[in-house]
């Protein structure tokens, strides 16, 4: 609910308490890597609120571990990481809250389609992609939370697949396979379409 | 699954399958940058936060105030019976009485018209116990058995009816004689 200003004084707000070298490295991660948790969670949730909420806690969160990271992976991952173990644990508290008003922020999939750069693409091109891309919505609103997790990493993020094996702890075939049915949802969608 | 797994790792995606996830990417990336570049504000919310406290703070001293004033009230209308319906020390004739206490639930009503009962007991008593004396000092000490038996005849008829005086008078007559 509480959304503190994330834009320009972000990696200076969270790595307020700290001092030195460690501090400008992290600011660095911060301002490289917050567009890319902003939007692998906003295609998530389609959840405008609740996605920076997570990216503000992701960052929060990797701040005060940030000692502890050694490096093993890239910090991207490790950024991914954090951000998917909260989108869990967030859905996860949700559920266990039942009582509460079931209200969800998500924008509707037609709304969240609108967002496409005009270009210079013709009005009939430009139909067509929303058509597309609302299909795709369509696909991703349907998956599993593991798959959505995959499909996005790849094709929102532009993730390797061994970089996403990394990230949710699968191993490159079980990616793959993910993916795999994934496209072929994506691909069964288009066809219906036409 | 073998045929699935291949496909996807030489990344050969038919051209509308690369262009709807094109699209896709296009649009995520074009809303994503629309809410990192959107101005926020505190107010709102803060405000909204600031209301439900403020009604949350008013609503509970409400009750805890009627709460405490409820059972202060309460508990001194208890007090106020109980020492209304308290034992008394009464003074008759040098003796000292005990009124004892009722052991019944009153309340305040209650309570006063028996404290008011009470008094005109006390006077009522008094009263006789100074008649009493009265007449002891005007009638000397009782000697004999007709003198005793006039004076119980002459306390008797002071309590009879109007209709019955002639009864009395012939009671006293014969206490005379």
């Amino acid at each position: 609910m509480l959304n503190p200003p994330m834009q320009a004084t972000e990696a200076e707000l969270i790595c307020q308490p700290a001092q030195g070298a460690a501090t400008d490295e992290f600011s660095e991660i911060v301002r490289k890597h917050r567009p890319q948790v902003l939007r692998f969670l906003l295609a998530s949730t389609r959840d405008v609120d609740l996605a920076e909420t997570l990216t503000q806690d992701c960052f929060l969160k990797a701040h005060r571990n940030w000692g502890s990271f050694r490096g093993d992976s890239s910090a991207m991952t490790w950024l991914m990481r954090i951000a998917i173990n909260l989108e869990k644990d967030h859905w996860r508290s949700r559920r266990m809250q039942f009582w509460r008003l079931t209200r969800t922020n998500a924008v509707d999939m037609d709304e969240a389609s609108d967002w496409l750069p005009s270009g210079e693409r013709s009005a009939e091109q430009k139909l067509l992609a929303r058509e597309q891309v609302q299909a795709v919505w369509r696909v991703v609103e349907q998956l599993s939370a593991r798959q959505r997790t995959v499909f996005l990493l790849r094709f929102v993020d532009e993730m390797e697949l061994s970089e996403i094996a990394a990230t949710i702890g699968l191993s490159e075939g079980t990616v793959k396979a993910h993916l795999s049915r994934a496209l072929s949802r994506v691909r069964e969608e288009l066809k219906g379409k036409r | 699954m073998k045929r699935a797994i291949d496909r996807v790792d030489d990344l050969e995606l038919e051209p509308e399958l690369r262009e709807a996830i094109a699209n896709f990417r296009l649009n995520v990336d074009a809303w994503s940058e629309a809410v990192a570049a959107r101005p926020r504000t505190l107010t709102p919310a803060l405000r909204v936060l600031s209301w439900r406290l403020v009604l949350g703070a008013a609503l509970g001293c409400l009750l805890v105030v009627g709460s405490v004033t409820a059972t202060v009230a309460h508990y001194r209308s208890l007090e106020q019976a109980r020492l209304q319906a308290a034992p008394r020390p009464i003074a008759v004739d040098g003796r000292t009485l005990v009124q004892a206490a009722p052991v019944v639930s009153v309340n305040n009503e209650q309570a006063e018209a028996a404290g008011r009962d009470l008094v005109a007991i006390e006077d009522m008593l008094a009263s006789q116990a100074n008649q009493d004396s009265q007449d002891e000092s005007a009638e000397g000490r009782v000697t004999s058995d007709d003198q005793l038996l006039a004076v119980v005849n002459k306390d008797l008829t002071r309590q009879v009816p109007r209709v019955m005086e002639s009864l009395a008078r012939l009671g006293e007559d014969s206490a005379a004689e």
